[in-house]
């Protein structure tokens, strides 16, 4: 079936089978592999998008739920060409080990900053509660966090 | 004396075109020739491991203007992992443009280089690929005009 839906702020239409999930029509049917595929059971994160302002786990929400409605996905926070600050930050403290974790984080840190400009330590961990870095790369995570709400 | 030349085409798809030699997907040739080096490691579902670069990619690459990023040794990536990220898992070949045929030779996986003595996973079943110049042009033009 087809759907249409508004990703990284253009309208776009995919075909795509009725139990398919966001995640899969985004990588594999609109040309998008920022968002990882790894748990495809919601633990993990790294698949995390923004659905109409909400951070989701686009493995767990349907394709065709996502009709007629805003996906921001990872490659499209950049804007004219910058790196959004949460990017920027997670570049210059070397917050990155592996890397397949990182779209999530990223998605997941601006989603919190959009909504708390100077979140505590407290709520920088429970805003990234819901991503998993198995590289344990925890501590340069929280220090971009910290970094890019400073900037 | 006439030679055989390999074909080489490239289909539409969402994640990028799909490289295909002598009716084959190259992933899919990839899968067979590299799951006896996955099996060895314990980890056969990364035979084949690849996805497709994105078409502006891909042809800056095949016409000899790759991304300088990504170059390895005067090799240039035909298929990135399947992650999506370029750089990653970089399945590579050099790419030399003679007058009348292309040559595609010295097919390297990125971090099972043919430079480690225990570790290298070989693509001598795939050889030389050797297309007709004229073919690969126009193989190449049609991506183009797609892209």
């Amino acid at each position: 079936m087809r759907v249409a839906f508004t990703i990284n702020g253009e309208p776009l239409e995919a075909d795509v089978w009725e139990g398919e999930s966001l995640l899969f029509a985004l990588r594999e049917r609109l040309g998008l592999p920022g968002s990882k595929n790894a748990c495809e059971q919601g633990e993990c994160g790294s698949c995390s998008v923004l659905l109409d302002g909400r951070l989701v786990c686009s493995c767990l929400v349907l394709a065709v739920q996502a009709e007629g409605h805003d996906v921001v996905t990872v490659e499209g926070l950049a804007e004219d060409g910058r790196l959004h600050r949460v990017q920027e930050a997670f570049a210059a403290t070397g917050a990155v080990q592996c890397g397949f974790c990182t779209p999530g984080f990223v998605v997941a840190a601006a989603d919190l900053l959009e909504h708390n400009a100077a979140p505590s330590d407290d709520e920088i961990r429970e805003a990234l509660s819901g991503n998993l870095c198995r590289c344990t790369g925890y501590a340069k995570i929280f220090e971009a966090v910290r970094l890019a709400a400073q900037s | 004396m006439t030679r055989d030349f390999d074909s080489l085409a490239f289909t539409p798809g969402a994640a990028g075109p799909q490289i295909v030699v002598n009716g084959q997907a190259l992933i899919e040739r990839l899968r067979e020739v590299e799951r006896p080096f996955a099996e060895r490691e314990g980890s056969p579902l990364i035979a084949g491991g690849y996805r497709p670069l994105p078409a502006a990619a891909l042809l800056a690459n095949l016409t000899g203007q790759p991304d300088r990023v990504f170059q390895y040794s005067g090799k240039v990536t035909l298929l990135v992992c399947n992650c999506g990220c370029e750089g990653c898992w970089d399945f590579v070949a050099e790419i030399e443009q003679r007058d009348d045929e292309v040559v595609w030779r010295g097919f390297e996986q990125i971090h099972r280089p043919l430079s480690d003595p225990d570790g290298a996973w070989r693509y001598d079943e795939l050889g030389e690929l050797v297309f007709r110049r004229s073919d690969y042009d126009a193989a190449v033009r049609r991506l183009a005009a797609r892209s």
